[in-house]
């Protein structure tokens, strides 16, 4: 059995990874086997920073002989080293599993003696879970770069999803910070994998080649690119290696000792910000030019729908009742749900404003931008919105506690939702 | 006020329907016998379940209003709200009435009270599959306690069918007395009064240790917001599970 001291020690390295969530996959009941997973994602506990606990987020091996400058775990850092068997680990997902404890398992390992030693301890986890343990609950497994193709290949074919960490948004900032690691070590496999979940699943069946696809991490803070970069580079990799998620994380100054990083912490609205432009690209229809001037970053003051609306005032207001759905989703204040409800409910009669209330759908930004049956609620005045639109924001944010301390991205990584 | 007295189950629901067209006769409220407070100026019938009436009534709701309308009532009447077997009623019965399915009417008070009432108990449901923890006896069967706001024993049960196939377990849901057993293949639910007699396993506390400690470890502190961990986790959840209770 692991003990507690390796467990502490292998947790505490990866709590910092931000991908935990287990939704994505389908993995239907198989006879003999245990396990299954749930489309939606199931949340089985939250810590006390108010993050979801999906998975048992843990590295094989913290023991690296990588020297990544923004990594507690690179080689020159003098910290505790443990690492687990294959075995110890089965074991233990196992056990979790069965108490309803947790999904799945979050694989991930730094570099053990080198990528193809690593990588190999990683399949041999993942192929003991499910061939000898038929464990068929949910698997995300990260990839080593410049591992063997081969390997990799082999892993997907058993997990439900990996990740190849982008780590920093520019080629740039990674030869400086990362320098064993290469752009074409991470492009590569994830474009190779892209392509094996196109070829290796029967058409129109769900692919049983990594089911959940691929997702990757980027370090926000920590190199000097703008939101507009990392948003172009979201898109992008959305777009050609058919990622179903792209996370990022605030960089945070550890115990460094180096000049190559700056000294203070990223911002956790930042980060907060760019998974709302992330949502925004994902669910919304918009397109990273649209969200961020050529080369800036985004609005602080109010979110990135926002933002966009009140650049693009003569679009608005647009009529609940006639407007399409692909304009209803760009009203501030009106999420994915709200549009939904609003559009089945608007077949059955004409919605007013007291109506929309009943619906709960939330008004106080919305009402700016819309008319119900003509007519409407809002500020005329720009500034006035403005002023209400921050007014709004800042009154979300004390509710949630975001600005005293709290993890804005801890809810937004979650849902995102905007 | 006109008030219809059930039997607390869909057949009753369906039953109540049945009479309320054939009788022409619109309760103000329905309710169930055990837990109505009777007031001076009511005017009660009591509704006998009719299987053959109930039948009816469901191949005429499931025309109408949508293949899933029985369950969806089931998981409405679920529900701990005290209202909730009217506001069943009023749904179905307004589906009744204009023959068609007006689930998506979320502005007419009547449509929107039955679906934030169903979202409530499967919100519930979605948030038990998650918080709910077994311990693993000295027998190899694995036993949940829980008490949930609202009835879902049975919503809940299937799932872990699905996801432990083989291995038998019991959920136990100590506010109502109901269990749900399973012997790894199939699902009963039954009433207890008794309190279980549970010999955990040798290993039980060696692994909730680790499950404490892995908690423990993968918070991070400096970024601790209680808030937003009441939010997604309510704290009447947290004694059944041993990361936040030492005995749950
Ligand atoms: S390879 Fe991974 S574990 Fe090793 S130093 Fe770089 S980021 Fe850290």
């Amino acid at each position: 059995m692991l003990d507690e001291k390796r467990l502490a020690i292998l947790t505490d390295a990866a709590k910092y990874d931000v991908s935990c969530s287990s939704s994505g996959s389908t993995r239907s009941y198989k006879r003999g086997q245990i396990g299954n997973a749930s489309f939606a994602g199931i949340c089985h506990s939250f810590t006390q920073d108010g993050r979801c606990i999906s998975l048992l987020k843990i590295l094989l091996s913290n023991d690296c002989v990588y020297d990544c400058a923004y990594c507690m775990n690179r080689r020159s850092n003098s910290l505790p080293r443990a690492t687990a068997a294959p075995e110890e680990i089965c074991e233990l997902v196992m056990a979790f599993y069965r108490r309803n404890y947790i999904e799945g398992l979050f694989l991930s390992s730094a570099i053990v003696k080198g990528p193809n030693h690593t990588m190999e301890m990683l399949f041999e986890t993942v192929r003991k879970l499910r061939v000898d343990y038929k464990f068929n609950g949910y698997i995300h497994v990260k990839g080593i770069p410049s591992a063997d193709k081969l390997l990799i290949t082999r892993t997907g074919a058993l997990a439900d999803r990996m990740s190849f960490n982008i780590e920093l948004p520019s080629e740039k900032s990674l030869k400086l910070l990362a320098p064993q690691k290469s752009k074409e070590a991470i492009i590569e496999p994830m474009k190779m994998l892209a392509l094996d979940r196109y070829y290796l699943s029967p058409a129109k069946r769900r692919s049983d080649f990594l089911p959940a696809g691929q997702t990757t991490q980027m370090i926000i803070g920590a190199s000097p690119e703008s939101d507009a970069h990392i948003l172009k580079l979201t898109e992008y990799m959305y777009r050609n290696y058919k990622l179903k998620r792209v996370y990022y994380s605030s960089y945070m100054p550890t115990n460094f000792n180096t000049t190559l990083l700056p000294t203070v912490a990223a911002p956790k609205l930042r980060e907060h910000r760019l998974y709302q432009a992330d949502w925004l690209l994902r669910f919304y229809g918009f397109t990273a030019d649209e969200i961020t001037d050529t080369d800036g970053n985004l609005a602080e003051e109010y979110d990135p729908k926002c933002a966009w609306a009140l650049k693009n005032l003569h679009l608005f207001p647009v009529e609940v009742n006639s407007a399409p759905l692909s304009l209803l989703l760009r009203v501030p204040g009106i999420g994915v749900r709200s549009a939904f409800r609003i559009r089945s409910a608007r077949k059955y009669a004409k919605l007013g404003f007291d109506d929309l209330k009943r619906m709960r759908v939330t008004l106080k930004r919305a009402k700016h931008f819309i008319t119900c049956g003509g007519k409407f609620f809002g500020s005329e005045n720009e500034n006035e919105v403005k002023r209400l639109l921050i007014a709004a924001e800042t009154d979300r944010y004390t509710q949630l506690s975001f600005l005293s301390g709290g993890d804005p991205a801890a809810e937004s990584a979650l849902t995102g939702e905007l | 006020m006109k008030i219809f007295f059930i039997q607390n189950n869909v057949e009753g629901l369906l039953s109540a329907l049945f009479y309320s067209f054939v009788a022409k006769v619109v309760p103000d409220e329905v309710t169930d016998v055990e837990i109505y407070q009777q007031k001076i100026d009511d005017e009660i019938t009591y509704i006998k379940t009719d299987a053959a009436q109930a039948e009816r009534v469901q191949t005429a709701l499931t025309r109408y209003g949508g293949y899933d309308i029985i369950r969806r009532l089931k998981n409405c009447m679920l529900s701990c709200d005290e209202n909730a077997t009217s506001t069943a009623f009023r749904y179905a019965y307004k589906t009744l009435f204009f023959k068609k399915d007006i689930s998506g009417n979320l502005a007419d008070p009547t449509v929107a009270q039955f679906v934030f009432t169903e979202q409530k108990v499967l919100t519930e449901r979605h948030h038990i599959i998650g918080f709910l923890r077994f311990r693993e006896s000295a027998g190899g069967v694995i036993y949940a306690r829980f008490s949930p706001d609202n009835d879902i024993t049975e919503l809940v049960a299937p799932h872990f069918l699905k996801r432990l196939s083989g291995l038998p377990f019991v959920i136990h849901d100590i506010k109502r007395n109901k269990i749900a057993i399973s012997d790894g293949f199939a699902l009963k639910f039954d009433h207890t009064d008794l309190p279980a007699a549970f010999t955990p396993s040798d290993d039980e506390e060696a692994f909730a240790n680790l499950w404490r400690r892995y908690y423990k470890e993968i918070n991070i502190e400096e970024r601790k917001n209680l808030k937003q961990q009441d939010r997604f986790m309510p704290r009447r959840y947290r004694k059944f599970m041993p990361e936040t209770y030492e005995r749950f």
